[in-house]
């Protein structure tokens, strides 16, 4: 039971106006632990908002690495105070300050971005729709971890979903048929969000920048093309739209190549993109699927310290761009099939066992390229194999080819490792004189084949 | 059942590894009401009786102080009295969800949430027809039924917004704030949807097996049942009564058929058992009982209300009086107090009387 009270807490400065709160910095009395107090204006009227009574439920069951955690519930005579865990930063002050004009590094870009599909995840497999994913509302502490904050737009579904209100998301982050008036979007509205997430972190800009709906809408099409007629009609009809408020005439716009739109992400970021920005709600990748793009290749992305510890940082993305690289160059080496399928393994595995992980996950991000690759000890074959996350995401040979292809990946873990041991010095010279670490960076062939350059 | 057979498979492998991953929690067990909302049948009794001698215990003392041997006539309610006066007021709010239409989820987590306050609280401090109230309010909010106030309270007779409103923290507070449920009509609804993709089944007499079953389910809502068993062995339990041959057709694709010999008639017996309505005889005199022994501070302008009105408020001028104090020797012992004020963010405590 709740035996905390507000005296529990000292409240230090204002952090911010949440959606129907204000939010302060505070610290515990008795653990010295510094929390975000978020209090909430009771109504006279109505008692509790169902809003915060709403994010409270949803809180209460949400307990993962990328979901800000809530401590406790305080009650005072005129007001209610959530106590969350602190984070430093939100994601938009964090690129603001730490970006190159906003555009973060590919390896911050590559862990945040996995670190909020993780998140959007977790939130999807418990039924909870986030609905207001924007960089506001996720937070980085001073680990580099990314969670998922202001749950104060999210419901739970159920199936089959309701309709929900048509006012959701911030414009920019708002998915196409969200524009076009659906209210029976699902999860695919959170993977719109983290699509346009995902661009500006590369970029540094946000990628749709609409003045309102229609204008919204424009902007994505100018993007990724003008949809046919038979998608309109198809989104009008999942959507369960007249088709003729959908059908309207729309400038045809061709489809821009990623490459120009965001034109510092390399091909296989834009392969991911184009995968989570799809018109059609239910061509869109689902957050779990999308983990197991070949994006995330290689060493595994992890949090990065930069805040805590800004030297050992550009070590460690050195260090992980490395292994990146050396693991991307193994991938395409490998038969495609069959590295699709170990990369799945790998994936899966580290998003359903986070436990399995002998040391915080801050940790393994070390200098040294190869101790990266120890630390994640690989799980028995046999055990992989075991937990694939959903039958039904996975082609059926997945089943059978699984036990091989996790034999063959544990062997090629050692080559893998001495690879990027004799390509750590030569980065780590190249770094040095100063290059960037991606320069110099080979790019993998695109593993779809179909280019988009 | 393609899932189930991937399943097998899966379970085959595992079990031919030699180390084992630790096994994967399924979101119901990660959910709030898997942790802390489960008990057996003998630590429900135990709780009820522990909070039922705390109060009488209490509630006698505060009648002694008031006037020494006035408890000696005061029966006092039992455990079991207090529990049937609860079961009453469950069917109580299965009437108002009718005369409101309230969904089925409305209605199963209101009596959800007053079942569980109950496992915190006591009738004889909190009667359960204003916490049925709160509780039915509470579930609107939570299940994204919300309605105002206004509207709620006007079509209860005798019922003021206030009389809800007064309780609505105690009871989420009691609730732990853990307001999401996990209800066994959902595992019964995706049974039926299960049921229906089985190979080799006759589904003709799947939506009267369905009707029935859900008639089951909301006897099963006045027993214990959702405290001790999962929603999926309630809801097998109540498809087995309503359809047998359906039931085990289920239980078996999902090679769970054991739990129809050993889970299922425990929890048939417990909805036998308690399943039915208190009878109207025994609630009354409960109630009539209740009025003379429940917790005379809580019962507002009572001799013994005003005198813990009074406690309450001269801590609270005394705290006041402490920390004005204290914060007056801060300043005075600060030597760098004053000027630098400005760039120091402000301090200060929440203020905050609500101690217990």
């Amino acid at each position: 039971m709740t035996s905390t009270t507000a005296m529990n807490y000292i409240q230090l400065e204002k952090l911010g106006e949440g959606t129907y709160a204000t939010v302060y910095k505070g610290r515990s009395r008795t653990t010295n632990e510094i929390v975000a107090l978020k209090e909430i204006h009771l109504d006279a009227e109505e008692g509790t908002p169902s809003t915060a009574i709403r994010e409270i439920s949803l809180m209460k069951e949400l307990k993962h690495t990328n979901i800000v955690r809530l401590h406790d519930v305080i009650h005072t005579e005129t007001k209610l105070v959530l106590i969350f865990e602190f984070c430093e930063q939100d994601l938009k002050k964090y690129m603001d300050t730490h970006g190159e004009r906003g555009a973060l590094d590919p390896m911050t870009v590559r862990s945040f971005m996995y670190q909020l599909l993780k998140g959007t995840a977790f939130c999807h497999e418990n039924r909870v729709l986030h609905r207001d994913l924007k960089p506001q509302n996720l937070l980085i502490n001073r680990k580099g971890e990314l969670k998922l904050g202001d749950f104060g737009l999210a419901r739970a579904f159920g199936v089959p979903v309701n309709t929900f209100s048509n006012e959701v998301v911030t414009l920019w982050y708002r998915a196409p048929d969200v524009l076009l008036g659906s209210r029976t979007y699902s999860t695919s509205i959170d993977v719109w969000s983290c699509g346009c997430i995902f661009a500006e972190m590369i970029q540094g800009t946000p990628l749709f920048r609409g003045r309102d709906n229609q204008d919204q809408l424009l902007h994505i099409m100018k993007i990724i093309g003008t949809p046919s007629d038979d998608t309109l009609r198809k989104v009008a009809r999942e959507a369960n739209l007249a088709p003729d408020t959908v059908l309207k005439q729309y400038p045809r716009y061709t489809k821009s190549p990623w490459s120009n739109a965001v034109s510092r992400g390399d091909p296989l970021a834009h392969d991911l993109l184009e995968s989570l920005l799809k018109f059609d709600p239910l061509e869109r990748v689902t957050a779990a699927d999308a983990l197991n793009h070949p994006y995330f290749t290689g060493s595994v992305p992890g949090p990065i310290p930069a805040l805590a510890y800004p030297n050992q940082a550009q070590q460690q993305q050195q260090a992980q761009q490395q292994a990146q690289q050396a693991a991307q160059q193994q991938a395409a080496a490998q038969p495609h099939h069959q590295r699709h399928h170990s990369q799945v393994q790998h994936q899966v595995h580290r998003a359903q066992h986070p436990q399995v992980q002998a040391v915080p996950p801050y940790v393994p991000m070390v200098a040294h390229p190869a101790a990266a690759y120890h630390t994640y000890a690989h799980p028995h074959p046999a055990a992989v194999a075991a937990h694939h996350m959903h039958p039904a995401h996975i082609d059926p040979h997945a089943q059978h080819q699984a036990y091989a292809a996790a034999q063959m990946q544990q062997q090629q873990q050692q080559q893998l490792a001495q690879m990027q041991a004799a390509q750590a010095a030569q980065y780590a010279q190249a770094y040095a004189q100063g290059q960037p670490p991606y320069m110099g960076y080979q790019q993998p062939p695109n593993p779809y084949g179909h280019s988009s350059r | 059942m393609a899932q189930s057979d991937v399943k097998l498979e899966e379970e085959t492998q595992a079990s031919n590894s030699i180390q084992q991953p630790p096994p994967q929690r399924s979101i119901y067990e990660l959910s709030s009401q898997y942790r802390h909302w489960r008990f057996s049948p003998e630590q429900l009794a135990a709780i009820r009786r522990s909070l039922n001698e705390a109060a009488v215990g209490v509630i006698r003392d505060t009648f002694e102080n008031d006037e020494p041997g006035s408890s000696q006539h005061i029966a006092f309610l039992t455990a079991d009295e207090e529990h049937a006066l609860v079961k009453h007021y469950i069917t109580k709010v299965s009437q108002l969800c009718g005369h409101f239409r309230f969904p089925d989820e409305v209605e199963a987590t209101a009596i959800t949430y007053l079942k569980r306050f109950y496992l915190k609280n006591t009738v004889m401090d909190w009667h359960p027809k204003n916490v049925m109230l709160t509780a039915l309010f509470l579930s609107l909010k939570t299940t994204n039924n919300a309605i105002s106030l206004e509207d709620y309270t006007s079509r209860i007779p005798k019922t003021a917004p206030a009389d809800v409103l007064d309780l609505e923290f105690l009871v989420a507070q009691s609730l732990g704030f853990e307001f999401a449920v996990w209800h066994a009509h959902r595992a019964l609804w995706g049974m039926r949807l299960d049921i229906q993709t089985l190979p080799n089944v006759d589904t003709s007499a799947l939506p009267e097996a369905y009707e029935s079953a859900l008639s089951h389910l909301k006897a099963s809502r006045l027993a214990d049942a959702e405290l001790i068993y999962t929603p999926s062995q309630i809801a097998l339990t109540c498809f087995a009564c309503a359809a047998p041959d359906l039931a085990s057709a289920w239980a078996s694709a999902k090679g769970q058929s054991s739990v129809l010999n050993s889970i299922v008639p425990d929890i048939l017996a417990m909805m036998e058992k308690d399943g039915v309505e208190p009878a109207l005889e025994v609630v009354k005199q409960v109630d009539k009982r209740l009025k003379i022994c429940k917790n005379p501070e809580k019962v507002k302008g009572s001799k013994a209300w005003l005198k813990r009105q009074k406690e309450v408020e001269e801590a609270a001028t005394e705290k006041r009086m402490r920390k004005a104090e204290e914060a007056r020797k801060a300043m005075e012992d600060d030597p760098f107090g004053g000027k630098l004020d400005e760039d120091v963010p402000p301090i200060k405590p929440i203020d905050d009387d609500d101690d217990d």
